[in-house]
């Protein structure tokens, strides 16, 4: 079976700086891989040309298989690639109910409907109740999400891409912001995500790394400088000189 | 009070306000008129500026295209007012969905500039086209048939403002349908982030392109009725000037609700009528003194401050 989300020789380079530097990766389902590496590293970059942001200079990016890495953000969301942001992206206007019902609209490609009808109505409130009991949210459904803790709001932001039920997800540091009293709120809803899903996530807290991740993809400029199980990584006294022994400043 | 009560309360409005507004001002009513169509004109814009965050300063290529299609048609075609209109509604959906291909690519500045630019060339096109559009004289001796073949057009404008108002009335329910569907929670989404939906499978450049598109169809309509009942179209309907003028009118009524659009033009058309009355030379002053004061204390529009005001007159806290 081939893997969920692949690259091969992923190269990305801005004017002369090689952000990305010949990256193989290979995300299978029921995988839970964590990204890490220092500042600059390219872990965001790397996930902007996987999700499509960004376009590479050379290399290829295949989901289940088929080449999409010139295809844009949204023909991959189609595909089952979905990724949530690193400083939260909400619609700002909107209440909790209604941004999860603006992903729910797409994934039922309803965008340009003009009428909701109730068999689209039914699908498109299935998708958000469920997510609203997923992160645990109903009672927060008509609250405007400016109005939320900040915590609350990168729940939204992971139930956002949770209402999309994709295949792979890259969650761009899930719980960035988020202060460590309620960064267990995020962490038990990836802990409740779909086995089968292939889930891919920068972070930088080495404890949620360890208790998440079954592999460890460590970066350093750009390029991938180890990978391994989590107790591999943890005994590569390499990683720990370059990323570990940094981290713990 | 429910959804259902709220929903026939609003429909009940423009009907109502129409009444009192023919009662009070019985021998106005070609001004009236003029105010419902102006409404309907700002109603299109709010949708894109509004609701897709786009700001333009060339919605009057949409509503001129209407005006003239509809003129045209009336001289050359056939004088039926309701096929005029939907003529008027067609040449503002064409030019709107033409232009929105090349636009609705940019962004900001550009898409502000390149909408100056099309209304221009526009405006150019049709001064130039003596032969067919009359130039800077325009197109007058326009005499339409009686509606629906019953009514004639009378010339205190009596059937034109019962005209314009229940095409308003019937637009802004359709409205009120759309901004609530799939299609316009998405349009507001792409407003707040378009590159989010981008990364939820959303196709922006095309919900962009339907809501201009769209938009445009209103402005045209706008543009019909205005032919049809002032009888003459000249090229200030396709001006920049006369964009930035319905510009003004949503931000005094707050953009990015109906309501705003609608008491916008009411509140501007109100004004100038009065202003100009009082000094004809310096009444732009007024506007712009209570345009300021608006833009400083009242950041939402006119319909905005209202809200505010009824929500703390309730003890509710603002939504």
């Amino acid at each position: 079976m081939s893997a969920l989300l692949e690259t091969r020789s992923l190269s990305k380079s801005f004017g002369g700086l090689n952000v990305t530097n010949n990256v193989d990766l290979a995300i299978s389902s029921g995988d839970r891989v964590a990204l890490i590496g220092p500042n600059g590293a390219g872990k965001t970059t790397l996930v902007n040309l996987m999700s499509g942001a960004l376009p590479v200079s050379s290399g290829e990016v295949l989901i289940g298989g088929d080449t999409v890495t010139h295809m844009s953000q949204q023909d991959r969301a189609h595909r089952g690639l979905i990724r949530t942001f690193q400083i939260t992206r909400l619609f700002e206007s909107m209440t909790v109910a209604d941004i999860l019902r603006v992903a729910a609209v797409q994934k039922h490609k309803a965008g340009l409907k003009l009428r909701w009808g109730r068999a689209r109505t039914d699908l498109v409130e299935r998708d958000v109740e469920r997510v609203l009991a997923d992160i645990k949210m109903q009672d927060r459904r008509d609250s405007p999400v400016t109005l939320l803790a900040y915590g609350e709001q990168r729940l939204v932001e992971l139930g956002v891409a949770l209402v999309m039920q994709p295949r792979v997800l890259l969650l761009d540091e899930p719980a960035a912001g988020v202060p460590q009293s309620e960064s267990h709120i995020i962490m038990d809803a990836i802990e409740r995500l779909p086995s089968d899903l292939g889930v891919v996530f920068i972070e930088h807290d080495m404890d949620l790394v360890f208790r998440f991740a079954e592999r460890i993809v460590v970066l350093v400029n750009g390029g991938v400088f180890a990978t391994g199980t989590t107790d591999e990584i943890a005994a590569n006294d390499d990683v720990r000189a370059i990323y570990l022994g940094e981290a713990d400043e | 009070m429910t959804n259902l009560h709220r929903s026939i309360g609003a429909a009940a409005v423009i009907p109502l306000a129409a009444v009192a507004l023919a009662l009070i001002f019985p021998n106005q009513q070609a001004f009236l008129a003029q105010i419902a169509i102006t409404a309907l004109v700002v109603l299109s814009l709010d949708l894109v500026v509004g609701f897709a965050g786009l700001a333009t300063l060339g919605h009057a290529a949409m509503y001129g295209a209407g005006a003239y299609g509809a003129a045209l048609y009336a001289l050359h075609v056939w004088a039926e007012p309701l096929t005029g209109l939907i003529v008027g509604g067609l040449a503002g959906a064409t030019i709107a969905f033409l232009s929105a291909l090349m636009l609705m690519r940019s962004h900001g500045l550009t898409f502000l500039m390149m909408t100056v630019a099309i209304t221009q060339i526009l405006y150019e096109i049709v001064n130039k086209s003596r032969a067919v559009t009359g130039g800077d004289d325009g197109l007058y001796g326009i005499v339409m048939k009686p509606l629906l073949g019953v009514f004639e057009f009378d010339f205190y404008g009596r059937l034109a403002f019962w005209y314009a108002a229940v095409v308003l009335w019937l637009v802004f329910l359709l409205l009120r349908h759309i901004v609530a569907s799939p299609f316009g929670l998405t349009v507001r989404a792409v407003r707040d982030d378009g590159d989010r939906v981008a990364t939820l499978g959303g196709n922006i450049f095309g919900h962009r392109v339907a809501l201009y598109t769209l938009s445009g169809a209103i402005a045209g309509l706008a543009g019909a009725l205005s032919a049809q009942t002032v009888q003459v179209v000249g090229l200030h309907s396709l001006s920049v000037t006369f964009s930035a003028d319905i510009l003004v009118m949503l931000v005094m009524g707050g953009a990015g609700r109906l309501w705003g659009g609608l008491l916008g033009a009411l509140v501007f058309m109100m004004i100038h009528h009065y202003a100009a009355e009082i000094d004809p030379v310096r009444w732009m002053l007024f506007v712009g003194a209570i345009l300021v004061a608006i833009v400083l204390f009242l950041p939402k529009g006119l319909f905005g401050g209202l809200e505010a005001l009824v929500n703390r007159l309730r003890g509710r806290a603002p939504a």
